[in-house]
């Protein structure tokens, strides 16, 4: 009962203090951006502006809006009157490139050979620069092969598992693993010097209490905002798409794991001042294995080692349509351990340094 | 109901002791006064009999329970008031003494009977961060006696406030002792200690020099004179006589019986003026 009323007693403290609504306030702000700003799946072909001058042959005109045009056309070609044009819609639409075709000027046989150029925005790598200038160049000059175009054609991949998040679903991972998992780790240490400059931790250990039903009520009130926050996202973004059983599942240990780090780490200093450099730091680190996710080519030991590594993956698991159970419940299973090994941890310390 | 034997302790883990070798006993429903300046260790002897400190050397027994190895039990029948207030500022005075009462085991008072009794009854439903210090005091006061303790630590339970509250805690402690509470009080402050306390203990730099009762002490280290206004021959006069000499105490005889006395008061000694006569150190200090 004890842990009931320490429980129901830091509900109460923490919704009388702003950091409690920070992670609901993170929480509906990812939510909004989600929903209203970022796209279901952001688009992957961008548009070619060109300009192909009127005294080119009618051949090389039509052979221009014919590959680009096609149903499997990777890019959309919207043909313009002048150069200026192009570059005018280019700079409306950050999201395309121009290409200019007109006469060489040194051609013997005008309007036969062709001159063109491609006209790029400036952010874009030097690898899709030369896959553009490429693709065009196989308009004009196809190599020769076997002079026939091949009978069939296949794309697979190596990984049994492909299916794929959307794009905005496949934000949620690292939201979910911030601020509904490691958001606790800052609240409750903030907690714990809250309690500390009151003193009011003396006052609860001259009570027949025990403090790990102290520390226990901290870290319910943050598995609450965890889930809360957390359940609320998926909910308004992924809809019932997620798998929640194991999404809760993850969401608790999770979290639990965050707010026993939180309260060991707050056992070593005296307030958030002094704290703040090792929680932000900790707090970074677990947000790098972010980095491998996006860009999975990039995935080196310091990163894998990393605990919100798993975790990541772990995540987006629950959102897909046919997730990885055994994935997913040994992830769980490995940091509801570890948890309970960090709360034992910290519950020897606050043992030892609640004194006068 | 307390026991402490030889008890010495460091901050430091070396040979700085904040305690050394203080061994004092208390009864059951007496009152000990530990007096001395600050940093003298009186807090210090408070935090390792309350378990808020590990027992480093020497040993000490409460209402039965070894520190060495406190039982949570024991908590359910000791109080502890702290000199500096220790409230939940998010929650009123009510609400705070509400949680911390269903922390016991035992029967406990009604919060609303305890915050009447120390004039906070119409601030009940108010945060406890928008009270005075002197009401913070009072809440932090109060909280200590919600399980109606066998054994009360109160560490400077009158610093701070105006004397009419001052007063008020001095009547409330008086009662509770007069009801069989064991008390520690921890002070620098000779008058609440003069007044309280069957026995005082002077302590300084981690060292018991003296414990006795006030009274005793008063007899042994006072002047034990009588300073007496008359009129004589129209005119005020003023005299002191010594009790200990006899000559003085018949001259003092002759005064009452042949003058018109104005005023006669003994002149005892305070006990912070014995205090710096026998520890050589000033209570304030």
């Amino acid at each position: 009962m004890r842990l009931l009323y320490s429980f129901l007693k830091e509900l109460r403290l923490s919704t009388r203090s702003y950091y409690f609504y920070l992670e609901i306030i993170m929480a509906i702000i990812i939510i909004v951006v989600l929903r209203y700003v970022v796209p279901e799946n952001f688009e992957s072909s961008s548009r070619l502006f060109a300009y192909v001058s009127p005294d080119l042959a009618d051949s090389i005109s039509t052979k221009i809006t014919d590959t680009h045009t096609g149903e499997n056309a990777e890019n959309t070609l919207i043909l313009l009157d002048s150069i200026d044009a192009v570059v005018a819609v280019m700079e409306e639409d950050r999201n395309s490139v121009g290409l200019t075709v007109t006469s060489f000027q040194g051609s013997e046989t005008p309007g036969t050979e062709i001159e063109y150029r491609l006209i790029f925005q400036g952010y874009e790598s030097e690898r899709l620069r030369n896959i553009m200038q490429a693709s065009v160049s196989m308009i004009f000059a196809p190599p020769a092969f076997t002079g026939t175009p091949p009978k069939a054609a296949a794309v697979e991949t190596i990984g049994q598992r492909n299916e794929h998040l959307s794009d905005r679903n496949s934000v949620l991972p690292p939201v979910l693993l911030l601020n509904a998992a490691f958001m606790g780790l800052f609240i409750i240490a903030a907690f714990i010097f809250m309690d500390k400059e009151e003193g009011t931790i003396k006052a609860f250990a001259v009570t027949p209490s025990h403090i790990w039903e102290y520390l226990l009520g901290k870290m319910a009130v943050m598995l609450l905002a965890g889930m809360l926050s957390g359940l609320m996202t998926v909910l308004l973004v992924a809809g019932s798409s997620a798998n929640y059983v194991l999404l809760i599942l993850l969401l608790a240990v999770s979290n639990l794991f965050g707010s026993s780090l939180g309260l060991l780490v707050a056992s070593f200093f005296d307030n958030m001042a002094q704290a703040m450099g090792t929680i932000f730091i900790i707090i970074y680190l677990m947000a790098m294995p972010a980095v491998s996710y996006y860009m999975p080519a990039f995935s080196p030991l310091p990163m894998r080692i990393l605990p919100s590594y798993p975790l990541l993956f772990a995540f987006r698991e629950t959102l897909l349509d046919d997730p990885d159970y055994a994935m997913v419940l040994a992830n769980a299973a490995i940091f509801a351990v570890v948890s309970v090994i960090l709360f034992l941890l910290a519950n020897k310390r606050y043992k030892k340094i609640i004194t006068i | 109901m307390i026991n402490v034997d030889d008890l010495w302790h460091s901050y430091s883990h070396d040979k700085d002791y904040a305690l050394k070798n203080v061994s004092f006993e208390i009864s059951k429903g007496e009152a000990l006064g530990f007096l001395g300046p600050s940093g003298a260790g009186k807090s210090t002897t408070q935090g390792i009999l309350t378990g808020l400190l590990p027992l480093q050397k020497g040993k000490a027994v409460v209402g039965g329970y070894d520190i060495s190895k406190p039982a949570r039990e024991m908590f359910n029948r000791i109080g502890v008031s702290f000199e500096q207030s220790n409230v939940y500022g998010k929650l009123t005075a009510l609400e705070n003494l509400e949680f911390y009462r269903k922390l016991f085991d035992v029967p406990t008072a009604d919060p609303r009977s305890l915050l009447k009794w120390v004039g906070l009854e119409k601030v009940i439903n108010k945060r406890a961060e928008e009270f005075s210090k002197g009401m913070k005091h009072r809440l932090t006061f109060v909280r200590s006696m919600l399980n109606d303790p066998d054994i009360w630590f109160l560490d400077e339970p009158t610093t701070g406030l105006d004397p009419a509250i001052a007063g008020q805690i001095k009547d409330i402690i008086k009662e509770k002792k007069a009801g069989g509470t064991t008390i520690f009080l921890t002070t620098h402050n000779m008058y609440v200690a003069d007044e309280i306390c069957d026995r005082v203990a002077f302590i300084v730099d981690g060292e018991i020099k003296l414990i006795d009762s006030p009274r005793n002490l008063k007899i042994k280290y006072g002047e034990r004179l009588v300073d007496v206004e008359f009129i004589d021959e129209g005119s005020l006069q003023q005299a002191s006589f010594s009790l200990k000499d006899e000559k003085e105490r018949n001259a003092l005889l002759d005064v009452i019986n042949t003058k018109k006395i104005e005023t006669m008061h003994t002149r005892e000694a305070t006990l912070e003026q014995i205090f710096i006569r026998v520890t050589g150190r000033e209570l304030a200090a």
